[in-house]
C-alpha cells in the first residue's frame, strides 16, 4: 500500500472530507494545509506570553504562593517544549515561511526567560542587585 | 536608575507582553540591549543577566499592573 493511498484514505475518513488534488498539485495543497493550521496554533501559543505576563502580574508580584509558582513553571514548561517541538520544523532551512520561523524562535525565548525571571533560584537577591550595580555602574 | 539599564527593564516588558506578530521585532530590540550590557562585564552569560534583573523586572511589573476592572462593591 503507497503512502499516498494512505493519504488518500485519511482524508476520505474525515468529518469533513477535503478536495484534495491529484498530481502535481498534491504537494502544494497539503503544505498549504500544514502551513495554515501551524499558523493559527503558533499565533494562539504566542499570545499566551502576554496572557501568561498579566497572569504573573496578578499572582506572583507580591508573594507569590508555592501553588502558583508551581502551577507557573508547569505552564511554561509545557509551552517550551510545544516551542522546542514546533522550532525543530521552523527552524529548518527550507522551512517555506520565515515570518512564521521569526515568530516561534522570538516566542519560544520569551517563555525561556520567564523562566529565568521567576524560577532560578541559584543567586538571591541581595547577589542579582549587587551584579545588576556592577553591570550598569549604579552606586 | 541608568538610563541602559531603564531601557533593557523596558525592553524585556515589551518582549514578555508582545502580540505575535510582535514578538520578533521586540524579541530583537532585547536581545541586542542584552548584548550592549553583556560588554560591559566580559564573562557574564545571558543567563546570570536575565536572572540579575528578577528583582528590577519584578518592581516593574508590579508598578505597571493594572487596576481590578471590577467595580468595588457597595
Amino acid at each position: 500500500m503507497s503512502t499516498l493511498a494512505n493519504c488518500v484514505d485519511i482524508v476520505a475518513m474525515s468529518d469533513e472530507a477535503l478536495p484534495v488534488p491529484l498530481l502535481p498539485e498534491l504537494a502544494d495543497f497539503w503544505q498549504s494545509e500544514l502551513m495554515e493550521s501551524l499558523r493559527l496554533t503558533v499565533e494562539a501559543w504566542s499570545a499566551c506570553v502576554a496572557r501568561v505576563t498579566q497572569w504573573e502580574q496578578e499572582h506572583l508580584v507580591d508573594a507569590p504562593t508555592p501553588d502558583d509558582l508551581k502551577a507557573h513553571r508547569k505552564a511554561v514548561d509545557r509551552m517550551i517544549l510545544f516551542g522546542r517541538l514546533v522550532s525543530l520544523s521552523t527552524s529548518h532551512k527550507d522551512f517555506p515561511d520565515r515570518r512564521l520561523a521569526g515568530m516561534v524562535r522570538a516566542t519560544l525565548q520569551a517563555y525561556e526567560d520567564k523562566l529565568l525571571l521567576w524560577h532560578d533560584n541559584t543567586r538571591t537577591e541581595a547577589e542579582r542587585e549587587a551584579l545588576i550595580r556592577e553591570v550598569f555602574s549604579e552606586s | 536608575m541608568s538610563p541602559e539599564l531603564e531601557a533593557l527593564l523596558e525592553a524585556m516588558y515589551n518582549h514578555q507582553t508582545a502580540e505575535p506578530h510582535e514578538q520578533e521585532r521586540y524579541g530583537t530590540v532585547l536581545e541586542r540591549m542584552i548584548e550592549e550590557a553583556l560588554l560591559r562585564r566580559p564573562g557574564l552569560s545571558r543567563r546570570q543577566l536575565v536572572d540579575a534583573l528578577r528583582p528590577r523586572y519584578v518592581a516593574m511589573l508590579r508598578a505597571r499592573r493594572k487596576p481590578p476592572t471590577l467595580p468595588s462593591r457597595a
